[in-house]
């Protein structure tokens, strides 16, 4: 408990790291997974949510 | 031939028409989407789509790219015939076709019409810029038309929304197939070969009717050689294709212009009969006046100088006092969050980290908007193929034509659509050596860098009584992007790439009012993506790069000392050998790595890491620290009008952005190019700089 109440600044920054880290991992993969099923369009509206409406 | 209602409900609707004539506007119209749209051939080279309501069913509108012929050439015109003929997974062939015709240039859009009116496909024609038939001194009867062609046709302003209602009203009267189609006379031998040869491509190739009559007339008046097709025909279509050709050689006619002429003569006909010319034809109009002007040998090229520097010195001047509003507004946050939160890491995570990075970026937002204020401008005004114009002679200096000027153009606001403005290029070699140097022209991602950089270090003086340096040195940055890149098109088209020297043909579009609304909507999406990109990438990337900057932690020392022993410290000091030779320090080399990504990102990674440096100099604004810094050794600035030049040609020769590097790789099909296009900026870019470096050393020596 001491722990977390010295170190909060450290340990919630951390964690805005960790989730920053994932967060980006998790887009990269899943632009890399649209830019497989889609030939027609450029990465630029692979990465807007209107990519997932405008090819069906 | 009688009218034929087609029973299956409507589910596809295609625009098709001639470039230029607004089928991305009337796009925009009908389905309340905001495609980019511009006065000059080539903004669309894809298919687009949305979807509309007619009653009570959705309909999928397509934006198709603009062709003169249904004889495709170029990547972009290939899109519409494929669609038409349903060779696209996925897209079905669309059951309605809205024409788009230029009613100020209706005699050349009738002859695309008159093709796709062959096809047995229900067609409304939206004869769009009715307003502007008095100015070109012409008057239509579109009751004639509609009995020449067949079809109804909609006079319309798209632009302004006149006659969507009408055309709206036609798609629910379920338009009949054109009911005078093929009225165009072929001589009969021809005619005799062209029957028989769509029989045989019906039997054997298993073609609908209106795909074989059309490949037929390809077939017969291809220049190529019958062998080269042997991939996509069987051999008894060949040897009949190989028999007709040599049967209508022995008749005499021109097989290669025979259908064209033909078809030609039948649409001029009904265009005589519907169109009267209410001033003499040819006559000099104030177009023309102005044309003689914008395109002279001379004149020309002074304009499109003079243009180019009035718009980058209204960028800096203009620019100036909402960037300080900005900059204030973050300075003013973080002093709130050092106020609010104790100080310790989350403080400096948010102030220094967060704040420091992504409000060093978004500062430059007003410049951003004042450039595609200006490119907008240039576009809808018609500017732009002008441009292209008078640029062919410098073009076919170098190999390339005017066409690659337009991809080049577009670069100024951002490789990705200038890339893909190349579909227009019908030559494969020409359209890879485009390809290969957009990236050369300086984007708007570049411009948070030259600004930040010409700001700290290139003196506010006036030149020549009316010009201030720092928007020459932005010019010339512009100019050495653009000058290298014809060079290196130079290169590449006498050596891996050559090639013929190409013709260049272009329509130059009316000159136009420009569009405040399209200039607006293209200004607020280019914002919006700026702002998305800081929201997400240089955020992203300024956390990882407080983390990174930060730890491993430093009991004792001073803040610098603390940066140095951190990751980025020692990974920069890693590579600091290999940027020494270019003048960058260590600070610098990490900058460079992080903005492989994208090139803004530079901007961000020196406002995080000078931040975290002067932790201890409260409301010093990044311009502030970066004149400060020393070099830890010598006691000397880092920074120095010099090292800004040298970072500035760094980043006009250097790739530095992934989503580039990806759409060169889709458009080429392959990695090698984009690979080899990667190689060979960087490479420019480091001997680029180090020529710069070394020049700029001797000059101060």
């Amino acid at each position: 408990m001491d722990i977390i109440v010295t170190y909060w600044q450290e340990i919630i920054s951390l964690l805005i790291v960790l989730l920053t880290i994932v967060l980006m991992t998790r887009s990269v993969m899943r632009t890399s997974r649209y830019k497989k099923e889609c030939s027609t369009c450029a990465l630029v509206e692979i990465q807007t949510k209107k990519h997932s409406t405008t090819h069906q | 031939m009688n009218a034929v209602s087609p029973k299956k409900s409507l589910r596809t609707i295609a625009l098709i028409g001639n470039p230029n004539c607004g089928k991305t506007t009337l796009f925009n119209e009908l389905t309340g989407l905001r495609q980019k749209v511009g006065n000059y051939p080539g903004v669309t080279v894809e298919k687009k789509e949305g979807r509309i309501l007619i009653g009570s069913e959705e309909i999928i509108v397509l934006d198709l790219p603009g062709t003169y012929s249904l004889s495709a050439n170029s990547p972009d015109e290939k899109v519409v015939t494929d669609i038409l003929f349903g060779r696209i997974p996925g897209t079905p062939p669309p059951e309605l076709i809205i024409f788009v015709a230029d009613a100020t240039n209706l005699e050349r859009n009738l002859y695309l019409l008159s093709q796709i009116i062959d096809l047995k496909i229900p067609t409304v024609v939206s004869l769009n810029m009715i307003d502007r038939i008095n100015e070109a001194g012409i008057a239509i009867d579109t009751s004639m038309l509609r009995k020449e062609f067949g079809v109804p046709f909609i006079p319309m302003v798209a632009s302004k929304g006149i006659g969507t209602k009408e055309l709206l009203s036609a798609f629910e009267q379920l338009p009949p197939i054109a009911d005078v189609i093929r009225q165009w006379q072929l001589p009969e031998p021809v005619r005799i070969e062209h029957n028989e040869l769509v029989s045989i491509l019906i039997a054997n190739e298993k073609m609908s009717e209106p795909a074989a009559f059309h490949e037929a007339q390809l077939l017969l008046s291809t220049p190529k050689d019958v062998s080269s097709f042997s991939n996509e025909y069987n051999s008894e279509t060949l040897n009949h294709l190989q028999q007709d050709h040599s049967n209508l050689q022995l008749t005499g006619v021109d097989r290669h212009s025979i259908f064209v002429e033909s078809r030609f003569r039948w649409t001029n006909a009904a265009y005589k009969k519907s169109v009267r010319h209410t001033t003499p034809r040819h006559q000099n109009t104030i177009h023309d006046s102005i044309d003689a002007v914008l395109t002279h040998r001379i004149w020309g090229f002074v304009i499109f100088f003079v243009l180019m520097a009035v718009m980058f010195q209204t960028i800096f001047t203009w620019a100036n006092y909402p960037m300080e509003l900005i900059g204030s507004a973050f300075d003013m946050l973080a002093r709130s969050v050092s106020t609010v939160i104790p100080e310790g890491d989350l403080q400096s995570l948010i102030a220094r980290g967060i704040i420091g990075g992504v409000g060093a970026v978004v500062t430059f937002l007003p410049q951003i908007l004042f450039l595609f204020l200006f490119l907008g401008f240039l576009e809808d005004t018609g500017y732009m193929a002008r441009a292209a114009f008078i640029m062919d002679r410098v073009m076919s200096k170098v190999g390339l034509h005017g066409k690659s000027f337009i991809p080049l153009l577009s670069s100024f606001a951002c490789a990705i659509p200038g890339i893909m403005a190349t579909r227009t290029i019908e030559n494969q070699r020409d359209r890879l050596v485009t390809i290969l140097v957009a990236p050369l022209m300086s984007c708007s991602a570049r411009l948070p860098v030259f600004s930040l950089l010409i700001a700290s270090f290139v003196p506010n003086v006036l030149l020549f009584g009316f010009m201030s340096l720092p928007a020459v040195v932005l010019i010339s940055m512009y100019l050495l992007g653009l000058i290298t890149a014809l060079l290196t098109a130079r290169v590449l088209k006498s050596t891996i790439l050559k090639g013929p020297k190409p013709v260049f043909i272009m329509e130059l579009p009316p000159y136009r009012i420009p569009s405040l609304k399209n200039t607006f909507i293209h200004m607020w999406e280019r914002s919006l993506l700026f702002l998305k990109n800081a929201g997400t990438i240089i955020l992203g990337v300024s956390i990882v790069l407080w983390f990174l900057a930060t730890y491993p932690k430093m009991a004792q020392g001073t803040s610098s000392e603390k940066l140095a022993h951190s990751f980025v410290g020692q990974a920069g000091h890693a590579i600091e050998p290999v940027l020494k030779p270019l003048g960058f320090d260590w600070k610098i080399g990490i900058g460079i790595i992080s903005s492989l990504l994208q090139r803004e990102v530079f901007v961000g990674t020196l406002g995080t890491i000078y931040n975290i440096e002067h932790a201890d100099e409260a409301n010093a604004t990044l311009k502030e620290q970066m004149q400060k810094e020393k070099d830890p050794v010598t006691g000397l600035p880092t920074f120095s009008l010099l090292t800004a030049l040298c970072i500035m040609v760094y980043y006009v020769l250097a790739m530095q952005c992934l989503s580039t590097v990806a759409v060169v790789r889709r458009e080429t099909n392959g990695w090698k190019w984009p690979a080899a296009q990667f190689v060979y900026m960087t490479l420019l870019a480091y001997a680029g700089t180090f020529v710069t470096y070394r020049i700029g050393l001797w000059i101060l020596s």
